[in-house]
């Protein structure tokens, strides 16, 4: 990683690597496509306009989640934001056992949106979760029961209605 | 539901090859090929580093006086860099701090004990430890304990003799033990099990005392989640998730009593004088809540009016309470008398605070420039 420099080649590399993912977390955060973009594309300016020498990719994976998150959280918190209405469309799911549960899992509060993500999608830890997210173990362990309860009504529900 | 139904519905949201074409786009008018911080450059960096500290000290030597941008009369009157310590990937930041007889001790995100070397104002490696990376250690009475996953050890801040207390008896591969708290020699401790999808569904909560041995039983294997915030005799304190409910609870060891305080999800917190004062996700600022009343009060503090708002961090030691709270983009840290209700801003233009500890003679507060930084600084600031 030490030698890499932040040419367009290494940023493309990023960018097939993470979009992904980034987009992942910011549409669970922001629930629009839209929105979900700006904060992807404003996460990899932020990298262009301020390098970071990784220390391996690890640290250049848990980088980018934690800016991810952040701009998220700014973003909801802004006033602007905040007096928009909100369109929530999930244009994702095809299948409607997904649609059902991704629905499911953006009718969750925000703050358990992420953690679900880190631990069922990408297989953090709960420890690295905290680490991640800046917040206890324990938190993450109470918000995950918590998410995974939610969840589990949520689909119980709509299973039953079907 | 499984791990897969999830992982299933989530691995559908995908950047479309339109959106890479443009961020590919966006990044090329944008990057003009920059270099990383390189090992080069890190030389440079490490140099001109030195070069500042040379400096520094020169000042320090003969009390020129350097310009603190943290506080304008409160200044930190030291800070030491943790920078240096086994830094690899996210290893390098602070874990956990305690103070003790005077002393601060931390841990790293690794293995390792250190300590806070007032004379030469430098961080010193103590020892190793058999620790899970990442966990927290509790002192009680000169001794701190901590967990592998499959035993607990108390180590002596005095002379850093160490033992086993306890060990994971079921089996190891499907459980695992944590430390919630320790209080006045009790240890509140977690087996944990895990389930065929690698998930931990479920617990046990055990009580151990350090200085009968006994080891009883304080809520038997379950669902429910019980993240301990506060201990105080026989009073819990617990952000707890039970089969039909979540939130606050108050949980009386003596009687078995278990009341909810509140319907939401409190992540720090401190227990003075019966009374616990939190800050929540769920509720920007700094909160009260009596145990006996049972109605939550807001504390207004400085800067709580502001713009992204939050409160980072609480401690608390004696009648005061001491908080990092964030606005204007940068964190404080603040003293608040619970007597009268007075906050002063000690010290300001911290980044992200992730740790505060204090004896109510000196206050330590860890925080990284950025979120994201793995390396940061411990600022003492002396209360007296």
């Amino acid at each position: 990683m030490d030698e890499i420099l932040f040419n367009d080649d290494y940023i493309h590399q990023l960018i097939d690597k993470y979009s992904d993912m980034l987009m992942r977390i910011t549409y669970l955060h922001m629930k629009n496509k839209s929105d979900a973009e700006d904060i992807v594309q404003d996460v990899f300016v932020k990298l262009i306009e301020k390098p970071i020498s990784f220390e391996n990719s690890e640290h250049e994976k848990a980088w980018l989640i934690r800016v991810t998150v952040n701009l998220c959280k700014d973003r909801l918190k802004a006033a602007w934001f905040k007096k928009r209405v909100k369109i929530d469309v999930n244009c994702y799911s095809s299948n409607p056992k997904n649609s059902n549960v991704l629905s499911a899992i953006l009718e969750l509060p925000v703050k358990y949106r992420s953690i679900i993500l880190l631990f069922y999608f990408e297989d953090y830890s709960i420890k690295e979760i905290a680490k991640i997210l800046g917040i206890k173990e324990g938190s993450v362990g109470s918000q995950l029961h918590r998410a995974r309860k939610m969840l589990e009504k949520k689909l119980k529900e709509d299973f039953e209605y079907e | 539901m499984n791990k897969n139904t999830i992982k299933s519905a989530i691995e559908d949201i995908k950047a479309t090859d339109e959106f890479k074409e443009r961020l590919y786009k966006l990044t090329r008018e944008n990057s003009g090929s920059r270099p990383a911080k390189t090992k080069y450059y890190r030389h440079l960096i490490a140099a001109s580093a030195s070069l500042v500290i040379i400096i520094a000290a020169i000042f320090t030597k003969f009390g020129l006086g350097m310009p603190d941008k943290r506080g304008e009369d409160n200044k930190p009157t030291s800070s030491i860099s943790n920078a240096r310590f086994g830094a690899r990937g996210m290893g390098g930041k602070v874990c956990d701090m305690i103070l003790y007889n005077g002393k601060l001790f931390y841990t790293d995100f690794e293995n390792k004990l250190f300590y806070y070397d007032n004379s030469s104002n430098t961080g010193k490696l103590l020892s190793d430890m058999e620790i899970t990376p990442g966990s927290s250690i509790f002192e009680d009475g000169g001794y701190i304990y901590y967990s592998n996953g499959t035993a607990i050890f108390e180590r002596s801040l005095k002379d850093n003799n160490f033992k086993q207390i306890l060990s994971c008896d079921s089996n190891s591969i499907n459980g695992i033990m944590g430390i919630n708290a320790v209080q006045d020699g009790r240890i509140f401790y977690t087996i944990s099990y895990r389930n065929k999808d690698g998930v931990f569904p479920e617990a046990e909560y055990r009580i151990y005392d350090l200085s009968t041995g006994n080891d009883s039983l304080l809520f038997e294997r379950s669902k429910d989640f019980i993240h301990i915030l506060a201990v105080d005799k026989n009073i819990i304190i617990a952000d707890s998730s039970f089969e039909n409910d979540s939130g606050l609870f108050y949980i009386d060891l003596a009687s078995g009593e278990k009341k909810k305080l509140l319907d939401l999800s409190v992540h720090e917190g401190c227990l003075i004088n019966g009374i616990f004062y939190y800050t929540s996700q769920d509720e920007n600022g700094l909160w009260s809540i009596s145990l006996k009343e049972g109605i939550p009060k807001k504390i207004t503090i400085p800067g709580e009016n502001e713009d992204n708002f939050f409160v980072d961090r609480i401690c608390g030691f004696g009648d005061f309470l001491y908080i990092a709270a964030y606005y204007n983009g940068e964190n404080h840290i603040m003293s608040i008398d619970l007597k009268t209700f007075d906050t002063t801003i000690l010290a300001q233009g911290f980044g992200r605070v992730w740790k505060l500890c204090s004896d109510g003679k000196t206050l330590y507060a860890y925080d990284t420039k950025l979120h994201v930084d793995n390396e940061g600084q411990i600022t003492e600031i002396k209360l007296d």
